[in-house]
């Protein structure tokens, strides 16, 4: 039990490389339809959002370019801080660190496109009612959980491919990383959306 | 497993006396132990391994059902502890 539990959160002592990607690769594409069929769709490797009009092509876009983008950077910054990284392990361990938004995606039915002006309403008037948004609410704590889980097994991911040993270089090399993801990928989505 | 740190004090033991089975002759001496023998019983099976598949982390990864760069950084943990210790000779 332990050990499977252990697998959910650091799967990469045992799988890395092709294989991971593979797997990843599989997790990816089943995201990018469930969360498209319930319009959740993930921007860079953090934010989960609810867009109402876009297209599977657009989801598979969104995570083209997280993976696109967090693998070059978490393996530039493996290169210049520590030696032996190898591409492949960088690639397949990031790219399976993104399974749980699988699950965000799933729950994605729990968001009602009314739940957009309701909330609205709600905020104008400063009454904020709980009960009738409460799978919004119930979503956003799910989402809220599967973007933790997710950094940290990208944090993981990181840890192993590098070998890098847990300390503040470690942490500080991997928060520069996660901003300079989340800028790159900001900047490319808001291009591919002509924004 | 072989002791190699004083139990009272904690500071490396040496070996003073060897012995012959066969003929009972005993050599004295101060002779300081192998690296290699400082290492604990996982870490010397690791070593063992990694000889017995010439140095290949890859097939080391299929036998102990780990990733590659789990392997290599149980290697590099190694190396890293090997090279403490020869400095501290």
């Amino acid at each position: 039990m332990s050990n499977h539990f252990n697998l959910m959160f650091n799967p990469f002592v045992r799988i890395a490389g092709y294989k991971a990607f593979l797997i990843g690769a599989i997790f990816l594409l089943l995201t990018a339809i469930v969360g498209n069929s319930n319009h959740i769709y993930f921007i860079g490797i953090v934010s989960v959002k609810s867009i109402f009009g876009l297209q599977l092509h657009d989801a598979l876009m969104l995570q083209a370019i997280a993976i696109g983008v967090a693998v070059p950077v978490f393996y530039l910054i493996g290169l210049l801080a520590a030696k032996g990284v190898r591409f492949q392990d960088m690639l397949g361990t990031v790219t399976l660190s993104r399974f749980p938004c699988l699950i965000s995606a799933a729950f994605g039915f729990l968001v009602k496109k009314e739940h957009e002006t309701q909330l609205m309403e709600m905020l104008l008037s400063g009454k904020i009612d709980f009960t009738a948004t409460l799978g919004f609410w119930v979503f956003i704590l799910i989402a809220i959980s599967g973007s933790i889980w997710s950094i940290a097994l990208l944090y993981k991911a990181f840890k192993i491919s590098t070998g890098i040993k847990q300390s503040a270089k470690l942490t500080g090399l991997f928060i520069a990383g996660i901003l300079l993801t989340e800028c790159t990928a900001f900047v490319l989505t808001k291009s591919y959306f002509n924004l | 497993m072989l002791p190699c740190y004083c139990p009272s004090c904690k500071q490396q033991l040496k070996v003073r006396r060897l012995q012959c089975e066969a003929c009972g002759t005993e050599v004295s001496g101060n002779y300081t132990l192998p690296v290699l023998t400082l290492l604990n019983p996982d870490e010397q099976d690791f070593i063992l391994k990694f000889i017995k598949h010439s140095g290949s982390l890859k097939e080391m990864a299929g036998e102990l059902k780990l990733s590659y760069p789990t392997v290599r950084n149980l290697l590099n943990d190694i190396i890293e502890k090997i090279k403490s210790y020869e400095q501290s000779f």
